[in-house]
């Protein structure tokens, strides 16, 4: 069927492919943001708290927003206990490096450091290439213990296994205690060159912090948003300011809250994707109609003779469905490893990182980015063949065997 | 020949209804990309008011950066806190003293033209300090700059009106130059005309000794009024919190010696500037710190984003004009053959079908161009709200500009699409045409 008009054929599988590449493109990387992977296992069932607002008492224009400070962690977030695990880390901003050498010398490196407690590495989960991360105690007693990546571990100590070797951060003396395989910079929350406990600086109490609660029984969850109102009600009791929290939110909502005063709106988040790929579907959807249109019309006699034998308008119906989805599962194929191209080739846009490192396979390779890509050919074909499909099932028989 | 054109567009409407709704949904959302392009060219277009041609910012750091930030003065006693006092104010000038020495070995490196030092002040940088002044009874807002006498010439920044900074300046404090916004005009006030302006709070009066070029932050973005302070020795913004994000010194290197300049650089003077606890960490150039400035302000993921929706637009259609060109080919083929046999020349059939596609791209486009000035404003807020790039403008002279150009793009696009299969149409034989009939 598709040898008939070689030329059409190829148009139309080349604008399938093309309008499911860009849509495969949006939903790859909306996995790489959304779904559980390594490191960032946990991330269905968190609950984040990156910033909150703390709005004067006396004057009615002065506030101030931020991340969730060490005082209403330590005082107040403490009060918190319908959770599985939570962790306290600092955020890692790529425009704010720390000095970093070996012992005296002047050869100095600028890498970002992560300040976390022991519970990050549970809820986290990192590739170990060798030796081990902190513990609570060794966390408790502020030990400067130090987890690098790879390849910052690489650069620093060449072929040699940096395990116990010691390293200047901040102007302090740490231990190598273990190192992890790279981490890409897609991983906000997990991303670093270099790990520390936070006890081990001796101002930790001003940095700003972030926070992910990790809940599993859906149940607590209720519970757990209830006892974050109690945390506003019990700072507004006791300090000048009025607290505030920006959230906790889950992990597609965190995604919008990229400043710290602005509020992220789901209806928006979701209102973008579907304007985006009506754009991306509806446009190719018009083309492939009036190419099966002009096809439909040109096999009215083999209609005409189905029908004149027996055949049902409904049978009709699906039998010019089920070709054009033909077209459009060989153009769906096509796409999505166009796609991957893509995603490789554009990571920096889509994913605001600026070094050239990789992107988990993960992402691309699994049953749900297959069931995508059925469904969007699926409603591709749905949107473009219907009215083809329609009108070949309304042919009147005579009409279409006079042609003849 | 377009009177039968006509005809034969309205006889195959039914096929023609499709590629027409094509045409126009394309015609408009590429509207939209042509008048973010358009309006970022223009802007492009205006001066920006500063040169950064071989510039680059050497970037020194401070290895006991938030020093103070961690003594806690309010747990002191007394005693406790004039010693700590005392120290904090040796370090200060300690410090002070380090930074202009690190500024005059700067300057003494032979491939350096010109070198300033400044705060917050550079081309595209990412801090912004601001404050309000009045002229007369007009308050407007405009960004601080502290420099040093040099900063004009290394950014080449023209004085129009009265001189640049001298030393003289350091000791008679409320001098300052100030810049406006286009034509030096801002609010209405022609910044040519100041002479004084007072402060927010209208307790310090400051005399203008000069009227600088309009500058902008980012080409892209509009003037921003500038209200230039002398950078005092004993300035102390330039120790304080935060100051290596905010302390700049820049270079203008000699034309001929801007070859690899970043490298020598940090190899010739990192043991030269290392005035502890101050180290040379890297030099940049401006162009990157502009894709930076870029990067943060989203415009790249802006210009990414109506590239790839052109992209994806012109690619469809594309397929879609070759597509059914080749198809009605096909069912016109006897018609051709008619056509041919009656003397058209093979030219004239393929002029044919070129018009025949503009007219349709025509008459898409006055259509399109009715929906787009009519949903601007709706549309354009839907866009602004899901945070695509989208300027809105309701002039009818940018209107007409982007009608011009959209169609221009359009045309092209489609008048190549259609070529191939008109000169398929070309190609055949009379005979056989007519033969099929």
């Amino acid at each position: 069927m598709l040898k008939q008009n070689k030329f059409v054929s190829a148009i139309s599988i080349i604008g399938t492919a093309l309008a499911i590449m860009m849509v495969m493109v949006i939903i790859v990387t909306d996995q790489i943001k959304t779904n559980n992977i390594a490191p960032e296992i946990n991330r269905n069932n968190s609950f984040y708290l990156k910033y909150h607002i703390e709005k004067s008492k006396e004057e009615e224009n002065s506030y101030s927003s931020g991340c969730v400070t060490y005082n209403v962690y330590k005082n107040y977030l403490s009060d918190v206990k319908s959770y599985d695990m939570a962790t306290l880390f600092t955020p890692v901003w790529s425009d704010e490096k720390y000095i970093i050498h070996v012992n005296e010398s002047k050869i100095r490196r600028f890498e970002p450091v992560r300040l976390c407690d022991a519970d990050y590495w549970k809820v986290m989960s990192f590739d170990f290439v060798e030796g081990r991360p902190f513990n609570q105690i060794e966390f408790n007693d502020g030990l400067n213990n130090a987890v690098l990546s790879e390849r910052l571990a690489k650069e620093l100590f060449g072929k040699e296994s940096a395990l116990d070797k010691t390293v200047y951060i901040f102007k302090q003396l740490y231990k190598v205690i273990g190192v992890v395989k790279d981490v890409s910079q897609t991983f906000e929350f997990a991303y670093s060159e270099v790990w520390a406990p936070y006890t081990t600086v001796p101002n930790f109490e001003e940095e700003g912090y972030h926070a992910i609660y990790v809940i599993d029984d859906k149940d607590k969850r209720s519970l757990f948003y209830e006892e974050m109102r109690d945390v506003e009600r019990k700072y507004n009791a006791n300090e000048d300011w009025n607290l505030t929290l920006q959230g906790p939110y889950n992990h597609r909502l965190q995604m919008g809250a990229s400043y710290s005063n602005v509020k992220p709106e789901f209806v928006l988040i979701i209102l973008k994707y579907v304007f985006i790929i009506a754009i991306l579907l509806v446009i190719p959807a018009i083309n492939l109609s009036s190419f099966s249109i002009s096809a439909v019309k040109k096999r009215t006699e083999e209609i005409g003779i189905r029908k004149a034998f027996g055949a049902r308008n409904k049978s009709i119906l699906l039998q010019v469905l089920y070709e054009n989805l033909f077209t459009a599962i060989i153009g769906g194929f096509i796409g999505l490893i166009l796609s991957y191209f893509t995603v490789i080739w554009l990571k920096e846009w889509l994913f605001n990182v600026t070094t050239g490192d990789s992107i988990p396979l993960v992402a691309f390779v699994s049953p749900a980015v297959f069931l995508y890509v059925f469904l969007v050919c699926v409603l591709l074909n749905l949107i473009s063949s219907i009215v083809p499909a329609y009108k070949a099932s309304k042919m009147n028989i005579v009409l279409s065997l006079n042609q003849k | 020949m377009l009177k039968h054109l006509f005809k034969i567009i309205w006889t195959e409407r039914k096929v023609n209804a499709w590629i027409l709704v094509e045409l126009i949904l394309a015609f408009a959302i590429l509207w939209f990309c042509c008048d973010y392009l358009l309006y970022s060219t223009q802007k492009l277009l205006e001066p920006k008011g500063f040169n950064t041609e071989h510039t680059y910012i050497i970037d020194i750091w401070n290895e006991d950066e938030g020093l103070f930030e961690d003594i806690d003065y309010e747990e002191m006693e007394e005693e406790e806190f004039n010693v700590g006092y005392t120290n904090a104010r040796t370090i200060v000038s300690n410090w002070s003293d380090a930074i202009w020495e690190i500024y005059d070995r700067i300057k003494r490196h032979p491939a350096v033209e010109h070198a300033s030092l400044s705060l917050y002040a550079t081309p595209y940088a990412g801090s912004y300090a601001g404050n309000t002044f009045w002229f007369d009874s007009i308050s407007f807002g405009a960004q601080i700059k502290k420099v040093t006498p040099e900063f004009f010439d290394v950014y080449q920044i023209d004085i129009l009106k009265g001189r640049k900074f001298n030393e003289t300046d350091d000791i008679t404090e409320n001098n300052i130059i100030i810049s406006g916004a286009q034509d030096n005009i801002y609010k209405k006030i022609n910044f040519l005309q100041i002479d004084t302006l007072l402060s927010y709070r209208k307790e310090s009066k400051y005399n203008v000794i000069g009227v600088a070029e309009p500058t902008k932050r980012l080409e892209f973005e509009n003037y921003t009024p500038a209200v230039y302070l002398y950078l005092s020795k004993s300035d102390e913004q330039l120790i304080g919190e935060l100051s290596s994000f905010f302390r700049e010194f820049s270079v203008r290197v000699k034309p001929e010696a801007d070859k690899n300049f970043a490298e020598s650089f940090l190899n010739d003077m990192q043991s030269q500037l290392e005035i502890e606890p101050f180290f040379l960490a890297s030099v940049i150039p401006l162009k990157d710190r502009r894709s930076e400035y870029m990067q943060i302000g989203e415009y790249s993921n802006g210009f990414k984003s109506i590239y790839s929706i052109s992209a994806f637009l012109i690619i469809n259609i594309v397929l879609c004009v070759m597509g059914t060109f080749w198809l009605r080919i096909q069912s016109r083929r006897s018609n051709i053959g008619l056509r041919m046999a009656l003397g058209a020349s093979k030219r004239s059939i393929q002029v044919f079908f070129l018009v025949e596609t503009l007219l349709l791209l025509f008459l898409a486009s006055i259509v399109a161009f009715l929906l787009c000035i009519n949903i601007n404003e709706i549309l354009s807020e839907i866009l602004k709200e899901i945070e695509l790039p989208i300027i809105g403008r309701s002039e009818f002279g940018a209107y007409i500009s982007n009608y011009l150009i959209t169609f221009f793009i359009m045309a092209i696009i489609a008048a190549l699409s259609v070529w191939y299969p008109a000169k398929k149409a070309s190609d055949i034989q009379p005979v056989e045409a007519l033969r099929e009939e």
